[in-house]
């Protein structure tokens, strides 16, 4: 599946755990929740990711956060915006990893995904058949300052700086 | 009023730029109708009964006289020539081409307007007090507010796909004219004993399918740490609103669900979590939104004007505008005046491009061109002359806009109804030109006093019937218009949800049950008591026999 | 029992001017209530809903769906006659064809 952001596709190096397969000693893996702990428990070389649904208490995984490499975040369609305020929490509680939004969320929401502290958006492949690169580039760069302070994308401004600096500048 | 800045120009043009790509993407077939539909509604783009409506936001409901020529410009241009002005002091155009929207946008962008956030599941218009910076009896302005409310909210990366639609009011005044009880979040402006400004927080307020008063969650909360707290309460309901039944997912079914203090705990965890200070507006900016606010410059003036007198003895017509129209304004000399956009046999709301420019010019003439949208779907000049007040009134009397109806029995509340949207169960627009035309004898509806008659189409309730001194809400009986009354609703700070008065009534039957609430009330009030009073001291019983008792 | 059917029409809104849009019996869409193209049975009914969803895949409408009409050819709901006449409240609003007050 496509894993991307406004810089363009990004190399897909993870593997993802099929169902009742066992925990694979090498290897970049992804593993449900469900999971993790025996993950965590196996005598890995390789780094390990979870798939966390958008239901998770982010506090439950802090403890964990320095043994694992990837958290990726369930979004079961892209009116469904739990994860937005998930990726919040865990960057607030000091997640410093690789985040990925995971599920059908759509070109138009991957500045909003990028300003909460997704690194990248993991897509079903048809939607990117329907919505190619392209449309993922032009939506990123539409709006290029923002009001929020906290919450923004990489290569969006600061309205409220902006102003700031206008301000200095006159003195 | 507030100005956009060159950042916040910038802001809106590339919103209008980002949506005329999403549109091209729809035609494109890039964007399915189902991802393209969240999309249209955050830019206020609905697919209502007959075309596309194009919901076009008016912060807090203050706009500029060139801001009201160009909403008249577009309902010509790009519409059949007029505009139905909203209980959300919004402004809704019903015949809109997702063609020509774009250019819509970019119209709205030369005036410093838009239609962002005018719907969909995100923080929408903030709503506001109409007498706002002119009221005799605010102590603080809410509208700087509202402001900082707009741009904090406006493209929120976290919270702009909530599990549904919310709405904030603010209010700066004891006298609720904002019903801020009745939305997501309330913001009741007050000082603490220390004399320090701050808000008491009201949530989970609403109507709906499911009405409800709100709560008071935070007694008092210091000015500074307004974004911070309203970022706590969103991530909580983003995280736990209910995304099973959009029928239950409004905020007021969470704090319900959750218990008051549970929801109050889990948004003060939240807020413990936060780094308030960065978050909170730097004061700065809140000094520059506060700064565009300041009052106009206002003459000194007596109390009483010598001209104002002399108009209201010569022109009897006149003088009743000026008793029923007028709202005091804090300044000697000066008045704020109710434009009403309720003529008899009208649409509640509706104005014509004829009557928004008339509008526009008596705002430049007399009132600082400046204007006001009402929750009640009425106009306003904030700042006046009493001097002035003649010519102004002969102004609007040219262009049908001297109703003397504000507060009374005319004024009606009304949603568009079965005649434009796509969700409605019934009429409502025709109840309100039946009624009008029943009480039309503007004699009757001095006698009868304040009286508030609100009608919703279906029970999502846009035309806020529960909170109508008298609501009417219209459904579908197998195939026929009905509808229910509800009695003694209440939308100021002495919020009330109104009662189900018993069996509904059929299109023809209702504006005679109307007459005879009325005629009731007539009956059993005690001197000078409103019908709001009257019930509230009688309860429902003598109401319910004077609707019910012929029927038998 | 299954509910017996009823005649009905195809209607859809236009999707680039949004316009309530009626399906005619040369398969065009248009704004007219007029010699619209009618299912009689259930089979002609799943017929034109799969037309409709062509349509809408076609990109030309948006939300398209069967209305049911009476003897006189006209929509049964007062939804759809409204749908069809214009708005009631002002009669300069009404489409050209409405035949009279939607109650």
């Amino acid at each position: 599946m496509p894993l991307l952001n406004e810089k363009g596709l990004q190399e897909e190096i993870w593997r993802e755990l099929e169902d009742h397969e066992p925990i694979p000693l090498e290897g970049d893996v992804i593993v449900p929740q469900a999971r993790l702990e025996e993950a965590l428990a196996a005598p890995r070389t390789g780094r390990t990711g979870v798939a966390l649904p958008n239901t998770i208490e982010a506090e439950a995984l802090q403890p964990l956060f320095n043994r694992l490499s990837l958290i990726t975040v369930e979004f079961p369609g892209f009116g469904d915006g739990r994860g937005f305020s998930i990726a919040k929490r865990l960057r607030s509680l000091g997640w410093r990893g690789e985040l990925w939004a995971d599920g059908r969320v759509i070109a138009d929401q991957l500045a909003y995904l990028r300003a909460v502290g997704f690194d990248s958006a993991r897509i079903p492949e048809d939607l990117f058949a329907r919505q190619p690169l392209e449309d993922w580039l032009t939506a990123a760069r539409s709006i290029s300052a923002a009001y929020q302070m906290e919450e923004r994308a990489p290569g969006v401004a600061s309205i409220l700086e902006r102003r700031k600096a206008a301000r200095a500048a006159k003195g | 009023m507030y100005r956009y800045d060159e950042f916040d120009q910038r802001f809106v043009e590339e919103r209008v730029a980002q949506f005329r790509d999403q549109a091209r993407r729809r035609l494109s077939g890039a964007l399915t109708e189902e991802e393209f539909r969240p999309l249209r509604l955050m830019n206020g783009l609905y697919l209502q009964l007959h075309a596309y409506m194009l919901r076009v936001a008016i912060p807090y409901g203050t706009l500029s006289s060139d801001q009201m020529r160009k909403l008249a410009d577009i309902s010509e241009r790009y519409d059949r020539g007029y505009g139905h002005f909203t209980t959300r002091q919004n402004i809704q155009y019903n015949w809109i081409k997702l063609e020509e929207t774009a250019d819509i946008l970019a119209d709205l962008a030369s005036v410093q307007m838009h239609a962002i956030q005018t719907s969909g599941n995100c923080i929408r218009n903030v709503t506001s007090d109409p007498f706002a910076g002119a009221a005799a009896d605010e102590f603080e302005d809410p509208r700087p507010t509202g402001e900082l409310i707009r741009q904090w909210s406006s493209l929120h990366p976290e919270f702009s796909f909530l599990p549904r639609k919310f709405k904030i009011a603010v209010t700066g005044s004891p006298n609720d004219r904002a019903a801020v009880k009745a939305h997501d979040i309330g913001l009741r402006m007050i000082k603490n004993e220390a004399g320090d400004l701050g808000y008491e927080v009201i949530v989970g307020g609403g109507l709906g399918r499911t009405p409800m008063i709100g709560k008071v969650i935070r007694d008092f909360l210091p000015k500074a740490e307004l974004l911070p707290y309203l970022e706590a309460v969103m991530r909580v309901y983003n995280l736990h609103g209910r995304r099973d039944n959009k029928y239950k997912a409004r905020i007021k079914i969470l704090v319900h669900e959750m218990g008051e203090e549970p929801f109050r705990k889990e948004v003060e965890r939240e807020y413990a979590r936060l780094d308030v200070e960065s978050l909170a507006a730097p004061a700065e900016e809140v000094e520059r939104i506060q700064a565009y606010f300041a009052p106009p410059a206002l003459e000194n003036l007596p109390e009483e004007s010598k001209a104002f007198e002399r108009a209201k003895t010569a022109d009897p017509d006149f003088r009743i505008w000026a008793e029923t129209n007028l709202h005091p304004h804090r300044a000697p000399g000066y008045t704020s005046v109710v434009i009403s956009l309720k003529p008899v046999g009208g649409a509640p709301g509706d104005a014509t491009a004829e009557q928004m420019r008339v509008a526009a010019e008596a705002a430049d003439l007399w009132a600082f061109g400046e204007l006001r949208v009402t929750h009640e779907q009425n106009l306003v000049l904030a700042h006046v002359k009493k001097d002035d007040l003649y010519p102004l009134y002969r102004k609007l009397a040219g262009a049908g806009l001297d109703s003397a109806n504000r507060g009374l029995v005319t004024d009606i509340i009304a949603c568009p109804g079965l005649d434009y949207c796509a969700l409605a169960t019934a009429r409502s627009i025709p109840i309100a030109q039946r009624l009008t035309e029943r009480f039309a004898d503007p004699k009757r509806q001095r006698d009868i006093g304040p009286l508030s008659i609100k009608i919703s189409g279906c029970i999502n309730a846009c035309g806020h019937h529960h909170i109508g001194h008298i609501g009417i809400l219209g459904l579908d009986k197998a195939g026929a218009e009905f509808y229910q009354l509800t009695l003694g609703g209440d939308p100021t700070e002495t919020a009330a949800i109104g009662e189900r008065a018993g069996a509904g009534f059929s299109a023809e039957g209702v504006v005679d049950a109307i007459e005879r609430l009325v005629d009731r009330y007539l009956e059993i009030r005690e001197p000078s008591e409103t019908f709001l009073q009257t019930y509230r001291r009688t309860g429902a019983e003598s109401f319910k026999d004077a609707l019910y008792a012929e029927a038998g | 029992m299954a509910k017996a059917f009823v005649s009905s029409i195809l209607t859809a809104n236009d999707l680039r001017e949004g316009w309530s849009v009626f399906l005619t019996r040369d398969g065009r869409w248009s704004r007219d209530w007029a010699d619209l193209r009618v299912a009689a049975s259930a089979e002609e009914g799943a017929e034109l809903s799969a037309l409709g969803a062509a349509e809408e895949a076609a990109r030309r409408v948006v939300g398209a769906y069967l209305v049911e009409i009476d003897a006189e050819g006209r929509a049964k709901l007062r939804r759809e006659r409204i749908r069809a006449e214009g708005p009631t409240h002002r009669a300069d609003l009404r489409r050209a064809d409405a035949l009279s007050e939607a109650a």
